[in-house]
């Protein structure tokens, strides 16, 4: 039996290949992923729970699920394969148990086999691929590939899964008892009801408005109604998910009965070749959809890093800036230049003032988590703010303000759209000492990414009289130094400003140490009240740690640091997008070449018969091309349109607007998309090619 | 209308040469109905095989009307295959993704004729053949005699100069077997078709005009019916007989 059985595995090699290879790939794709995003290198650099590892994972996880459908897919035309060896040797009165122990084995070899190459060949696969970015992206040798055993456990994850299934599939297939069943499983062909004409408009409707509505009305809640939508409104999405399958089952099957009877008539044959496995191949046409839309989003979220990368240097920023408090014995200007000097930096723009915390009453946004609603709330006295004279914001600037008497400008970041925090929000000031009120009104924004991050919710600059007399009797321990400046060729001084921040961090005290959020007058008022305060606790103040200027209320903001820091940054974010990109368009590939080989495969009876009522090689080229290329063409435009639109839809409702950072990645991505289109093609005619060589 | 001479046909399998045919020669006239029996292995599927164009011969000359269709290149041969031959198979050969209408539309579908001629010549020959109210039904949801007769129709479609029926009652049980010979009888008689069908049915065989007998790759005899039906299949079975009754399928 044995001997018969490997006489019969040699005749179907091709099917043994072709399932080891639908196994190897996606476990060599998911692992090798998983080994560099779950290496020491990356892992160090991703912040715990941060967008970048959800997105991350969630995008993984869509791949993967991807993947596992075209395995799964692959093993189905395995079956069919053998249900006629497996029907016949039933029929001669092999045992169903006899069977089942063959399949399994051969199951078990082919998935072990195939998956532990798969396993072995992702560490050099990871290694190059790292190597390939390295070339290109990573400019550090902080980022070197390191090599963590963890990333194997996902990937024999993936694997033991994707064998539990293929068990599973394999185990009901061979369940069937019937041996008539099992026979006719090769040729069994499932009955489309008629597509109605409405099918294909309703489905672009359903896509819009799950877009519209999911990401959306999220955005519209909170701005116009003032409500924070549930997580549930996810779910909108899958309304798209719906109009894609409607729209692709309509591409596919649907023949528009004589609206356009020579229309009707010229797609009439090539439409049949799908008519009884439509609902199959719209399956497999909706996930090869999402795996684009994900290709296309992944190269879009990485872009974005990159091009943000370089938005460092503001006209509105200083090369290097520091606050610290007046009290505490800090570097200043003799050390600075003493540095510079013996670095050989020429330091210009040097500017040193004082400006004093004031403890602030203002209107603002808050969100609550009972009634899932935005509310407006009026912050009397919780904080204090800086407050800078208009000289020395002037002095500072360069920029030329009036502020009345009676009135403050609210310090921004450039560009700053924020949602909780009005610039207009400020009402009345309190000196922390005298405890003496002043009310104020608005008078304008300024914009200064030196002062902006140094206070929340803003810095504000009001008249010099006025700052005199708000700050009169105000005790030092209220008062920041704030030093900022620019260098001559800011991109030769990462050493000098690594001296900096070294001096910098060595000459920190208690009065310092205090982490992001802390606020001196919410300390107070926690202290008085009994309370504990929630951000009072102290950090690690070492120059080691990697964790210091992120969450460090007196960090430096030294541009050639950030710079450096942010650029490791979105080397890790980019080859983690364009990872999943990589995967995503080899899973695509792989689904569209097997689809359209499976076609070929299922119709060739139908090309004999049209052979023999006398079509030639052109007719039924044309009618092989015009199927194939449904099968591709179709989820390859959905998918990018969407991909695109999303991409865009995003964008726009996060601040109503699309930023030029946005729209040169929106750009881009059009480019990459149609790159991607290139790839589809190059699929697309090498199917044909092996496809018109079964049929022709 | 359909002319051979001196056709051989053989395979080659290592050393050995099988001559299948050898020498054969015969003529169809137009309008007339001529089977062609044989024992297994007489040659009879390669016989049609050969005139379908569906294999290269050795030697010999194959006329169709006024073609020589032995030397036509692959795109000259796919027009005669569509235009002037019809073609009914044992299995029927129906797409199964199209309609009845559809598949009897299919040769002009492929031919690219004008929509309404094709539809005007699909409804006639649906009502010819009794199968006008299955029109918009699928083959799954047919009988194999009406499949059979869908696919008589198909045939017709193009006003072929003959049809070739390579067992086409084979599939089917007496009674459907019966519609089929009528749909050809029908044929013949109301658009002056030209048949030459291979059968291994005696029965089926006994409605034709003339039958060829063939047997090891030659023309054994002919007979031509000059009786009744009854007396026909009579003495085709006498014939048959004599081989020993072994004229089973190919």
């Amino acid at each position: 039996m044995n001997k018969i059985y490997k006489k019969l595995q040699k005749n179907t090699k091709g099917q043994y290949y072709l399932l080891s290879f639908c196994v190897f790939l996606p476990v060599l794709l998911v692992t090798s992923f998983s080994l560099m995003y779950f290496g020491p290198t990356v892992q160090e650099f991703l912040p715990e729970g941060g967008d970048t590892r959800k997105m991350a994972s969630l995008l993984l996880c869509i791949t993967a699920v991807g993947c596992f459908v075209f395995t799964v897919y692959a093993s189905g035309l395995f079956f069919r394969v053998k249900a006629r060896e497996y029907g016949i040797l039933m029929a001669l009165g092999t045992e169903k148990r006899q069977l089942k122990r063959l399949l399994f084995q051969e199951l078990s070899v082919v998935t072990a086999v195939s998956s532990l190459v798969g396993l072995l060949l992702s560490v050099p696969a990871s290694f190059l691929i790292w190597k390939l970015f390295e070339l290109f992206i990573i400019s550090n040798e902080q980022m070197t590939y390191r090599f963590g055993a963890a990333g194997f456990l996902p990937g024999i994850l993936f694997a033991c899964v994707l064998a539990c299934v293929l068990g599973i599939v394999g185990r009901r297939f061979i369940n069937r008892s019937d041996i008539m069943e099992i026979l006719r499983t090769q040729q069994k062909t499932e009955m489309v009801k008629e597509i109605k004409r409405w099918t294909f408009p309703v489905g672009i409707v359903l896509i819009v408005l799950g877009i519209l509505l999911g990401a959306g009305l999220p955005q519209v809640a909170a701005r116009v109604w003032g409500i924070g939508l549930p997580g549930i409104v996810n779910l909108f999405y899958l309304l798209s998910l719906v109009g894609i399958y409607w729209i692709l089952l309509s591409a596919v099957a649907q023949s528009r009965t004589k609206k356009n009877r020579s229309k009707y008539y010229g797609n009439l044959v090539s439409i049949s070749l799908m008519r009884f496995t439509a609902k199959a191949t719209t399956k497999n046409m909706c996930v090869m959809t999402l795996l684009i839309f994900v290709c296309g989003f992944s190269a879009f979220y990485g872009m974005q890093y990159i091009l943000a990368g370089g938005g460092v240097q503001t006209k509105n920023s200083k090369d290097f800036s520091l606050h610290y408090p007046v009290l505490e014995e800090q570097i200043g200007k003799e050390e600075i230049y003493d540095t510079a000097s013996s670095y050989g930096i020429e330091v210009t723009d040097f500017m040193e003032y004082t400006a004093t915390n004031l403890v602030v009453s203002y209107n603002a946004k808050d969100f609550n988590e009972e009634t899932s609603r935005y509310i407006e709330v009026y912050r009397d006295k919780e904080m204090a703010a800086i407050f800078v004279t208009e000289s020395d914001f002037e002095k500072m600037s360069r920029q030329d303000i009036t502020v009345a008497p009676g009135t403050y400008q609210t310090v921004t970041a450039t560009g700053y759209n924020g949602f909780f925090d009005y610039e207009d929000g400020l009402q009345e000031v309190m000196n922390p000492d005298t405890g003496k009120t002043y009310p104020l009104t608005y008078a304008g924004t300024v914009e200064s990414d030196v002062l902006a991050p140094f206070s929340e919710p803003f810095a504000y600059v009001v008249g010099d009289e006025a700052y005199q007399e708000m700050t009169e009797g105000v005790r030092d321990v209220y008062k920041e130094r704030i030093i900022s400046f620019n260098v001559v060729n800011v991109e030769d001084s990462y050493d000098f400003a690594k001296d900096l921040l070294a001096q910098y961090v060595e000459h920190t005290t208690d009065l310092s140490n205090h982490m992001g959020y802390w606020n001196i007058w919410a300390q107070k008022m926690a202290d008085e009240a009994g309370e504990a305060y929630m951000y009072g606790d102290k950090i690690n103040m070492t120059i080691e740690n990697n964790m210091l200027l992120g969450d460090w209320k007196y960090a430096p903001a030294f541009n050639i640091i950030t710079a450096q820091d942010r650029m490791q940054m979105i080397s890790v974010y980019v080859m983690l997008s364009l990872y999943i990109f990589i995967i995503s368009l080899a899973a695509v590939s792989v689904m569209a070449y097997v689809r359209s080989i499976s076609v070929a495969a299922y119709n060739k009876g139908l090309f004999e018969s049209m052979t023999k009522l006398g079509a030639d090689a052109h007719y039924k080229r044309t009618v092989l091309k015009k199927q194939i290329a449904r099968i591709v063409q179709y989820p390859g435009i959905i998918g990018c349109v969407l991909g695109f639109t999303f991409a865009f839809v995003m964008n726009f409702m996060n601040d109503g607007m699309i930023s030029a950072i946005e729209s040169k990645a929106l750009a881009i991505l059009a480019v990459m998309l149609l790159g991607m289109g290139v790839v589809l093609y190059t699929v697309y005619k090498y199917a044909m090619y092996k496809a018109e060589k079964i049929v022709m | 209308m359909l002319k051979v001479e001196k056709l051989n046909k053989s395979y080659t399998n290592g050393m050995n040469t099988y001559h299948v045919l050898k020498d054969v020669s015969l003529h169809v006239k137009k309008g007339e109905f001529v089977g062609v029996m044989g024992p297994s292995g007489s040659g009879k599927t390669t016989l049609l095989n050969c005139i379908s164009c569906f294999i290269p011969h050795d030697s010999g000359n194959i006329r169709l009307g006024d073609i020589d269709i032995s030397g036509l290149d692959e795109r000259r041969l796919a027009h005669v295959r569509n235009e002037k031959l019809g073609f009914v198979f044992q299995d029927f050969m129906l797409l199964d993704g199209l309609t009845v209408r559809e598949n009897i539309c299919l040769p002009q579908i492929i031919a690219k004729k004008p929509i309404a001629q094709m539809e005007a010549k699909s409804e006639k020959l649906c009502s010819l053949f009794g199968i006008k109210k299955i029109m918009d039904k699928y083959p799954a949801e047919i009988s194999g005699g009406e499949k059979q007769r869908t696919a008589v129709a198909r045939a017709l479609m193009n006003n072929p100069y003959i049809i070739l029926a390579d067992e086409p009652t084979g599939n089917l049980d007496s009674k459907s077997c019966k519609a089929v010979i009528d749909a050809f009888l029908q044929a013949k008689e109301q658009i002056g078709a030209t048949i030459f069908m291979v059968t291994h049915d005696t029965y089926a065989a006994s409605f034709c005009d003339r039958t060829v007998i063939l047997k090891d790759g030659e023309i054994h005899q002919e007979v031509k019916r000059t009786g009744t039906r009854r007396e026909f299949m009579d003495e085709l079975l006498d014939i048959l007989r004599e081989f020993g009754g072994d004229e089973d399928n190919e």
